[in-house]
């Protein structure tokens, strides 16, 4: 399960996901149609959440690793 | 980045195609009183005709509003917004809803205890502006002691600490040689250097020919910020990038795609540039943001702009015709060429030498 980096927003958008990090006032336009959406957590977190698609598994974890390594995402260990 | 990797980043230009849910970053100017008379005030018209000021519920409500809308930054400008008796609630309230602030001052109010509270506020920029290295130059625009009344309020924010200062310059003749010892000066106090372009709106319109840059010095400016990274340049010289700085700043106007501007008495226009009667698209106390941001026709008139005379161009890719508002300004039409592009002709050499790519990022700072 991944959620937003701290200082990190994102919103959908017609395209996918549109985010931006305060840390240094960026924007990033990720091309992930309805793969993916950002959902309330239970502690005021923002979660990703993923569609589950069939036969798009492949895009969704080429998708989170590209978040990952931008430092947009964070994934949360099993005891959080 | 590598071919997977864009394939699944799309460059801003997708706003050509796509109109956004919401701005990403709205400018509010939260009022219209100054303590200065600058020489080039974009906002000189808007202080003489704008006498109401959204009050401290009004402002929040309007907060609730970019917050439900998912704005992301609200940059803050004036007039000088530290006048406002309620401004550092109206900060506190935005940062609440967890949206970033960038709040441009001319740092005069900046005293210890002022910069002691903004020091303590996460994800916050400010830009203090300066258009000199020293009292002579500086002074000349902005007026007699400021200089030493801006320096004053940089020397507190260091003092305390204050992490995101940006010294903002807006380019102009008088200036134009004073650029590297203001980016100098800058680095002393830890502060980064923007750069914003000379526009023709407000007092900037009664004194564009005495101080707007010529072609050879837009050129050297160009070559200035290719060798400086560092400086930001918001939105402001697309017209001018070199390939070699694509991936810093923007490549086309952002207004009414990216962002708009609110005046102090809830009047929506598409720019802090464009506050003229034509671009009028409504005002936030009497309809929605979201409703003039998804339907207002001078909006809709912005989004459908196309420069057909410079589609052919080699820096099309860089700047899309450049910014509506100076074209605006100085021919009336908004479908026509920035009139400081630095294309000799579509398709010139410093066309051909400046073409590059796409680009994922861009800064709203």
């Amino acid at each position: 399960m991944y959620c937003l980096s701290p200082g990190v927003r994102a919103r959908k958008e017609g395209f996918g996901l549109l985010f931006y990090s305060s840390k240094d006032a960026k924007m990033t336009f990720v091309k992930s149609g309805g793969l993916l959406r950002i959902d309330p957590g239970p502690r005021g977190e923002r979660l990703l959440a993923l569609s589950g698609e069939a036969g798009a598994e492949g895009k969704v974890v080429r998708l989170l690793d590209v978040l990952s390594r931008k430092g947009l995402i964070v994934e949360l260990r099993s005891d959080q | 980045m590598c071919f997977r990797e864009k394939a699944l980043l799309l460059s801003y230009d997708l706003t050509n195609r796509y109109t956004l849910t919401a701005p990403v970053n709205v400018t509010w100017e939260i009022t219209s009183r100054c303590n200065l008379r600058c020489r080039h005030c974009l906002s000189a018209d808007l202080m003489d005709a704008c006498h109401r000021e959204l009050d401290f519920e009004e402002s929040r409500r309007f907060i609730d509003s970019l917050d439900r809308m998912e704005v992301f930054q609200v940059n803050f400008g004036g007039g000088e917004p530290f006048l406002r008796e309620d401004f550092l609630d109206i900060l506190d309230y935005a940062h609440e809803k967890q949206i970033t602030t960038c709040v441009s001052t001319n740092g005069t109010m900046v005293d210890e205890a002022l910069a002691s509270r903004l020091a303590g506020m996460d994800y916050m920029y400010i830009q203090v502006s300066l258009d000199g290295a020293a009292a002579d130059a500086n002074d000349a625009i902005r007026g007699k002691g400021t200089f030493e009344r801006v320096i004053s309020g940089i020397e507190a924010l260091n003092r305390h600490g204050f992490p995101n200062l940006s010294i903002n310059t807006v380019v102009m003749r008088s200036n134009f040689r004073e650029i590297l010892r203001i980016y100098e000066l800058g680095r002393t106090y830890g502060a980064k250097t923007r750069l914003s372009r000379f526009r023709p709106s407000g007092n900037a319109r009664r004194v564009w020919e005495e101080y707007r840059l010529d072609r050879s010095q837009l050129e050297e400016l160009s070559q200035f910020l290719s060798a400086h990274k560092d400086v930001l340049t918001g939105d402001s010289f697309f017209s001018i990038t070199a390939r070699d700085r694509r991936e810093l700043g923007l490549n086309m106007c952002g207004a009414a795609k990216m962002t708009c501007s609110v005046a102090p008495d809830g009047t929506v226009y598409p720019c802090a540039f464009l506050q003229d009667p034509r671009f009028r698209a409504g005002n936030i106390l009497d309809e929605s943001l979201e409703s003039i941001w998804q339907s207002a026709a001078p909006f809709e008139a912005l989004r459908s702009v196309k420069i057909a005379s410079c589609e052919e161009c080699g820096r099309f890719s860089l700047c899309h015709g450049g910014c509506p508002a100076v074209a605006y300004f100085l021919t009336q039409s908004l479908d026509r060429p920035d009139p400081e592009c630095l294309a000799p002709s579509p398709g010139g050499s410093l066309a051909r030498d400046s073409l590059g790519g796409a680009t994922d990022h861009v800064r709203t700072v």
